[in-house]
């Protein structure tokens, strides 16, 4: 670590949130540049389970020397220069100053993306899909890493057991950009547009490279939010299942849309009269619409594309007889 | 205490061990930090065997144009 300028920061005042840009709610997170500010690679990351699964001394030790590695290419101006993002900082964020800076309250990192996230809600501007799920987990593709050994391949299945994709392959680029960590990886996966259908993830294996193709399953975006406090506007006050396919053939439904069974209904929803829903109602239509290229998920569905607020009209079934609600939605009560 | 709660404090424990590890094993550093400043010490003060983590990113590039070194930067929450 001698090697190393060491810099910790507790407070993002101050700094260019646009050039550091990662997923706000990492409790840690790790960047190698240099005094160009020329960034070599991240370190950091995690999954919903665990803010942990993806950090541990050896990979971050690997990382260090990786660094070094890309340091020594800079001095030797062999490596390319990469444009510089247009620079934001935390100030610009009118919530986020109002509430914490102007206050002098310490802009923690979580912040960034709680405020920013707010703003951009209120002013029916923010792309919940890229914002709410900003890290996407590899997991959903048959990638299991054996963490230690940074971006060496443990397991695979599904997408990437299908594309090729080998125990013991390296993965060295994503889309062609190359990667040298997990915390590269999961940043380059989670810009990529959220109509993606397929991935080219370049991997090393016996001394060759090969670029795979991964075809995306649908919802490959998607990851439990419940570890990110604000979770995901707006409330909708029940949950459901999609029903099994049989039942779908039975009602009538598409096979690939998103009827679900009612399983439980919050009371807050019952005491803000936010729907009258009931466990064993089957819902099929939201604002007329039955299926969605996005989510099979109705909650989610009705998460992604209305605003806290707003009502939908639901089209359901009750004891087999169906009928239309409307469902008002409502703004967590705790959001600053 | 939360699962949540448990994982961020398993993780400052990670990011102790590294700061650990890092003034036990490493040598010399001949800057010493101060708030949001770096003071370059006199050749005596190397016996230091302590690394210094910078808490002003500024800093930190200064720092790193001075000695031709890449800078490992880290953000967290504080503690």
């Amino acid at each position: 670590m001698q090697q190393y300028v060491l810099a910790r920061i507790v407070t993002m005042t101050g700094i260019d949130i646009g050039l550091f840009d990662y997923d706000r709610h990492n409790s840690i997170y790790f960047f190698i540049l240099n005094a160009d500010e020329q960034i070599y690679l991240r370190y950091g990351g995690r999954d919903a389970e665990d803010a942990g699964t993806y950090l541990d001394l050896s990979s971050i030790e690997l990382a260090m020397r990786r660094g070094l590695e890309q340091h020594e290419l800079f001095k030797a101006s062999k490596l390319p220069k990469q444009p510089r993002p247009t620079p934001m900082f935390p100030q610009e964020i009118v919530s986020l100053k109002r509430e914490i800076i102007d206050r002098n309250r310490c802009v923690e990192c979580h912040l960034i993306g709680d405020y920013l996230a707010q703003d951009q809600e209120k002013a029916g501007a923010l792309d919940k899909i890229k914002t709410l799920w900003p890290s996407p987990d590899l997991k959903t593709l048959g990638i299991h890493l054996d963490v230690p050994k940074g971006l060496v391949v443990g397991k695979t299945e599904g997408a990437a057991a299908r594309a090729g994709m080998r125990a013991g392959d390296l993965i060295t680029a994503f889309n062609q950009t190359p990667v040298l960590t997990f915390g590269d990886l999961q940043y380059r996966y989670g810009k990529l547009s959220r109509n993606a259908s397929a991935i080219r993830l370049t991997v090393e294996r016996g001394g060759n490279e090969r670029t795979l193709t991964l075809k995306l399953p649908i919802e490959w975006w998607y990851t439990d939010t419940s570890f990110r406090f604000w979770t995901v506007e707006p409330m909708v006050y029940f949950t459901s299942k999609p029903i099994a396919p049989g039942r779908k053939r039975e009602f009538g439904f598409e096979a690939n849309g998103f009827a679900s069974e009612v399983i439980s209904v919050d009371p807050l929803g019952k005491s803000l009269k936010a729907h009258t829903l009931r466990p064993g109602d089957i819902i099929y239509a939201v604002n007329g619409m039955a299926t969605s290229k996005l989510t099979r998920n109705i909650e989610l569905y009705i998460k992604l594309t209305t605003r806290a607020g707003e009502s939908v009209k639901l089209k359901l079934l009750r004891d087999g007889r169906p009928m239309e609600m409307t469902l008002k939605t409502y703004r967590q009560s705790f959001r600053k | 205490m939360t699962q949540e709660k448990l994982n961020t404090i398993k993780l400052l424990l990670l990011g102790m061990v590294v700061w650990s590890s890092a003034i036990f094993i490493s040598p010399i550093s001949e800057h010493r930090a101060t708030a949001g400043s770096v003071t370059r010490q006199p050749k005596a003060a190397q016996t230091d065997d302590r690394l210094i983590w910078l808490d002003n990113y500024e800093a930190a590039l200064k720092e790193a144009r001075a000695t031709g070194k890449p800078i490992f930067l880290e953000f967290r929450c504080w503690p």
